[in-house]
C-alpha cells in the first residue's frame, strides 16, 4: 500500500512537471512578438510593424 | 486566402499589414501560394510562433493586432466582415506619409522631403501635426508644430517641406518623424519616419 501511495505521489508530481500552463492569448493582451523567414529568407517581425494595424493569418493548404 | 488579398488590397493604402504565417508546410507550397497571391506576406513557421498564440488548435486562426501591438480581437475560422469591421475601427481617419527626396545630406545643405495627408472618410478632420527629429546622440528635437490642419472628406493634402542643415550638424544617423492627432497630442492618430544621414559636405 506504501509503494502504491509512493508511486501516486511520484506520478502526480511528474504530471505536474510536465503538464502545459493554459495561457492563451486574450483580447487586451500584449501581442507576442516574433520573427519569421518569408518565401525570400528575410525575416520579418511583428515589431517591426509598430504603428500599423497587422492581421496575423495562420493558414494551411488544404 | 482571397478574401484577405482583397483586404490587404483595399487598405494596405490606409497602412494596414496582413501577415500570412503558414504552419509546417513545406517551402514549395508556400512559394506556390505566394505566387497566386503575391500582395500577401507569406511567412512559415514550424510551431514555436503558434505555440504562442494557439486557442483551440483551429485553423485557421485570425488575430487582429492594435497599433501598440495588443491584441484586438481573434476569430478561428475566417469571416471577412467580422475581421474588415475589426480593422476599419483601428485604422486611421487622416494617414501622415513622409517621403525624403535623398537619403544623405551634407552639413549646410537642405532636408527635403514630402508630406502627405490623406483623409479616408467622408467627415472633415481637423488635427494637429508636429514634426520631431531624433539626432544622432538619441535627442529628439521638435522642429514644426503643433500645427492645426483641416482635411476635408476623401482630400489628399501634399506639401513639400525643406529645413535646412546647420554647417555645425553633428555628422550621423538621423530620424525624422512626422505626427498627427489631437492636441496636446496625446491621442496620436498615424505617423510617418524616415532615416537619413547628414554627411560632410
Amino acid at each position: 500500500m506504501r509503494k502504491l501511495m509512493l508511486l501516486s505521489a511520484v506520478l502526480l508530481t511528474s504530471f505536474a512537471l510536465v503538464a502545459p500552463v493554459q495561457a492563451t492569448l486574450q483580447i487586451g493582451d500584449p501581442a507576442p512578438d516574433f520573427s519569421l523567414p518569408d518565401v525570400n529568407g528575410e525575416y520579418h517581425s511583428l515589431s517591426d510593424y509598430e504603428g500599423q494595424v497587422v492581421l496575423i493569418n495562420f493558414w494551411q493548404s488544404t | 486566402m482571397p478574401l484577405i488579398q482583397t483586404l490587404q488590397q483595399t487598405y494596405a493604402p490606409r497602412k494596414l499589414v496582413v501577415l500570412a504565417v503558414n504552419l509546417w508546410q513545406s517551402w514549395s507550397i508556400i512559394e506556390s501560394y505566394q505566387n497566386m497571391y503575391p500582395d500577401l506576406l507569406m511567412l512559415r513557421d514550424s510551431g514555436s510562433v503558434w505555440s504562442d498564440y494557439v486557442q483551440n488548435s483551429y485553423i485557421p486562426l485570425n488575430y487582429v493586432i492594435t497599433p501598440e501591438q495588443t491584441v484586438d480581437y481573434f476569430m478561428e475560422g475566417y469571416n471577412q466582415a467580422v475581421i474588415q469591421n475589426h480593422i476599419l475601427n483601428l485604422l486611421p481617419d487622416v494617414t501622415i506619409v513622409l517621403t525624403p527626396e535623398a537619403e544623405s545630406v551634407p552639413q549646410g545643405g537642405v532636408l527635403t522631403f514630402d508630406a502627405t495627408l490623406t483623409n479616408w472618410e467622408g467627415a472633415t478632420e481637423s488635427i494637429y501635426a508636429l514634426t520631431q527629429v531624433t539626432l544622432p546622440g538619441g535627442q529628439t528635437v521638435t522642429l514644426l508644430g503643433p500645427i492645426p490642419v483641416t482635411v476635408d472628406p476623401y482630400e489628399t493634402i501634399s506639401v513639400d517641406l525643406h529645413h535646412d542643415i546647420p554647417l555645425g550638424a553633428p555628422l550621423g544617423s538621423y530620424q525624422y518623424i512626422g505626427k498627427i492627432g489631437t492636441y496636446p497630442p496625446v491621442d496620436l492618430m498615424d505617423s510617418s519616419k524616415f532615416d537619413f544621414e547628414v554627411v560632410a559636405p
